[in-house]
């Protein structure tokens, strides 16, 4: 039922990423929570979003070039490292996050693969419009359009929820048999979210980004520093 | 100097503004298209997308001097509508000293062209052409974004037989 | 011979499914005749001429999602012309090849490049700081932004045609994107500098939150060497690990979990 419901969200975000509306709801940042609380877990899905959504910033589609699947991945990602919290009953820690990354974000690419897929199944729906408006059925023939929705809806909705299992039967596994690896885990989290960040910043391509990257990140940091040392 | 001569049939925009221009560091964009710069329409919309530092000069393949954008010491990108337009400019003086690489970034689908890329669809006349500007020595890639793999004329050709014509 | 509004509300929300059908050789043109199809409907009495006009709408066509909004708009001004024949019957197609191109590349350079990583990076802050009310409310205030953007190219579209240009000139987006994207990176460096204190023990080498700002500093070097995003996560993570098992020997005691 969990994963029935998974794979509607995803499919959802994989629809309004490209064919339908292009309102944010497909990004990492809205879709992680969403699959968290599907899950029953929004504070773990909130956990994965930021650095989620500041990697795949740059995720754009232009023109004919397609980007990574950045909804696809973030779907089976936010569900993988929840449903693995919930196994192990720790919720999502930095640990659980880093090892449903290492899962399932292939899944990006795989997505990509998929995406192309779907463009090569439309020209078939081009080709059936051309035909029907060559019968004088020219409302039939524009309708073909919403046809091109199902497809990308259901390769979503079945590989999301198959890279949640993954990373679901994966990561308990591992941390549970080998307990020192949290550490190392944990602390490879907090290093793929700087990494995130720095995507991010690559991504906005902006004039001396580095300078106001590292200038911002000073300070916060030095902020955040005194306002714990006064505490 | 002109480090890259691309075919889009697009001409200006998102890809070559987005990706090609900051991963090339040009800072002037030459559109070499006579109905572009017939166009008013077609210049002022050009215009405005561009952004800021980055000039884009509009004008008729004939009143190009390919010689002078060569010898600039800036990179200027070259952007031509169709795959004949670039052998269009070898007879007005380009060459491969001055343009190495024929970049092929959007040719759409016509009679007679087969899909060889997601964005690259040509047909025995453009391969042809293609054939000939190699073999004065231009170097001739497919792809949209500067971040993706080249794809050569050898492999375009060996894409055009493997391909359902139509 | 003018568009009933509510036939151009129907238009409008058409649009909305644009890429629905997005294929490599005619791109947006099937869903663009879907949007459009409501129009002509309206403005051709006669089925052979609604045929005509519907079958030009379906040659291929490509634009930025939002921006093509106005040229939808722009193509139904001049099929009013056409249909009342003051213009050729090419006029809609001359004006969406010739504003297609350019309009992508506003659309690009302003919405997906600037607008929206802007509002991205701001809701991860926001995220960090204020939990999902944050997100919520970065996500309703993109969205009244590209709504009534949206909405509003495709009525000046509509009302003006060629002169939509001047009006997405007036807007003048490039400018705005500049500051979008310098606030947007110091929003990554915000992001960063919070990741690094969230982060706790578990992210610190020696009691300095450092694991995470090595990693920003290296794969910022890497990613504009042209190191692609996918290994250098991976590669992140794999150096984070190592810092971390490093770390522990050294010092001799366990690892922070």
């Amino acid at each position: 039922m969990r994963y029935l419901l998974l794979g509607a969200l995803a499919g959802f975000a994989a629809v309004e990423r490209k064919g339908f509306l292009q309102a944010m709801l497909s990004r990492p940042i809205a879709l992680a929570p969403l699959a968290g609380l599907a899950l029953g877990d929004l504070r773990g899905g909130l956990f994965v979003a930021p650095p989620l959504e500041l990697l795949w910033l740059g995720a754009v589609n232009l023109g004919a070039a397609l980007p990574v699947h950045e909804s696809l991945a973030t779907a089976a990602i936010a569900a993988g490292a929840v449903l693995a919290g919930q196994a192990l009953g720790t919720g999502v820690t930095a640990a659980v996050a880093l090892g449903a990354v290492l899962v399932c974000a292939p899944l990006a690419l795989v997505g990509r693969g998929a995406d192309r897929l779907v463009e090569a199944e439309n020209e078939r729906l081009v080709a059936r419009a051309e035909a029907e408006l060559a019968c004088h059925h020219p409302r039939a023939a524009v309708r073909l359009n919403l046809l091109g929705l199902p497809l990308p809806f259901l390769l979503s909705a079945l590989l999301a929820p198959l890279g949640a299992a993954a990373a679901a039967a994966v990561v308990p596994g591992l941390l549970r048999s080998s307990p020192g690896l949290a550490g190392g885990l944990g602390a490879g989290w907090w290093a793929f979210a700087g990494l995130a960040t720095a995507g991010g910043v690559r991504a906005l391509r902006a004039r001396r980004a580095g300078a106001l990257f590292g200038v911002a990140a000073a300070v916060t940091l030095a902020v955040g520093l005194v306002a714990r040392g006064a505490a | 100097m002109i480090p890259l001569v691309r075919v889009d049939n697009r001409l200006l925009h998102g890809q070559v503004l987005e990706a090609w221009i900051p991963r090339l560091g040009a800072r002037t964009v030459v559109v070499a298209d006579d109905a572009a710069a017939g166009n008013p329409l077609a210049r002022a919309a050009m215009t405005l997308c561009l952004p800021a530092g980055v000039e884009a000069r509009i004008s008729a393949i004939a009143a190009v001097d390919f010689p002078a954008l060569a010898a600039a010491a800036a990179p200027v990108l070259v952007l031509v509508r169709e795959v004949a337009s670039v052998l269009e400019a070898t007879g007005l003086g380009l060459t491969p000293a001055m343009a190495p690489v024929v970049n092929l970034g959007n040719v759409h689908f016509a009679a007679g062209r087969r899909a060889l890329t997601p964005s690259v669809y040509l047909g025995e006349l453009e391969l042809a052409l293609l054939r000939r500007l190699a073999d004065a020595g231009f170097r001739i890639e497919a792809r949209a974004l500067p971040t993706e793999p080249p794809i050569g004329l050898t492999e375009l050709e060996r894409r055009y037989l493997a391909a359902h014509p139509g | 011979m003018t568009v009933p509004r509510r036939t151009m509300a129907r238009v409008f929300w058409r649009c909305l499914f644009l890429q629905a059908a997005w294929n490599r050789r005619g791109m947006q043109n099937l869903g663009f005749a879907y949007a459009i199809e409501p129009a002509l409907r309206a403005l051709y009495a006669d089925p052979a001429r609604r045929e005509e006009a519907l079958a030009r709408h379906l040659r291929f066509f490509n634009c930025h999602p939002y921006m093509a909004a106005a040229i939808l708009g722009g193509a139904i001004h001049h099929e009013e012309q056409v249909a009342a024949g003051a213009e050729p019957g090419g006029a809609a197609l001359d004006y969406k090849a010739t504003l297609q191109g350019p309009l992508a590349a506003v659309g690009d350079g302003f919405f997906w490049t600037a607008l929206r990583p802007f509002f991205g990076a701001v809701a991860a802050v926001g995220a960090l700081v204020a939990g999902w009310p944050a997100i919520v409310a970065a996500l309703v205030v993109y969205n009244l932004v590209h709504a009534a953007l949206r909405l509003g190219l495709f009525r000046a579209g509509y009302a003006r045609g060629d002169g939509v240009v001047s009006v997405i000139a007036r807007l003048s987006l490039p400018r705005l994107a500049g500051w979008l994207r310098a606030t947007g990176a110091l929003l990554c460096g915000v992001a960063l500098g919070i990741l690094a204190l969230r982060g706790g023990p578990g992210a610190a080498l020696a009691g300095v939150p450092a694991i995470p700002l090595v990693a920003a500093a290296a794969g910022y070097l890497a990613l504009g060497r042209g190191v692609r995003l996918l290994p250098a996560a991976y590669g992140a993570a794999a150096a984070g690990v190592g810092m971390a098992a490093l770390a522990a020997r050294f010092t001799g005691g366990g690892i922070h979990p």
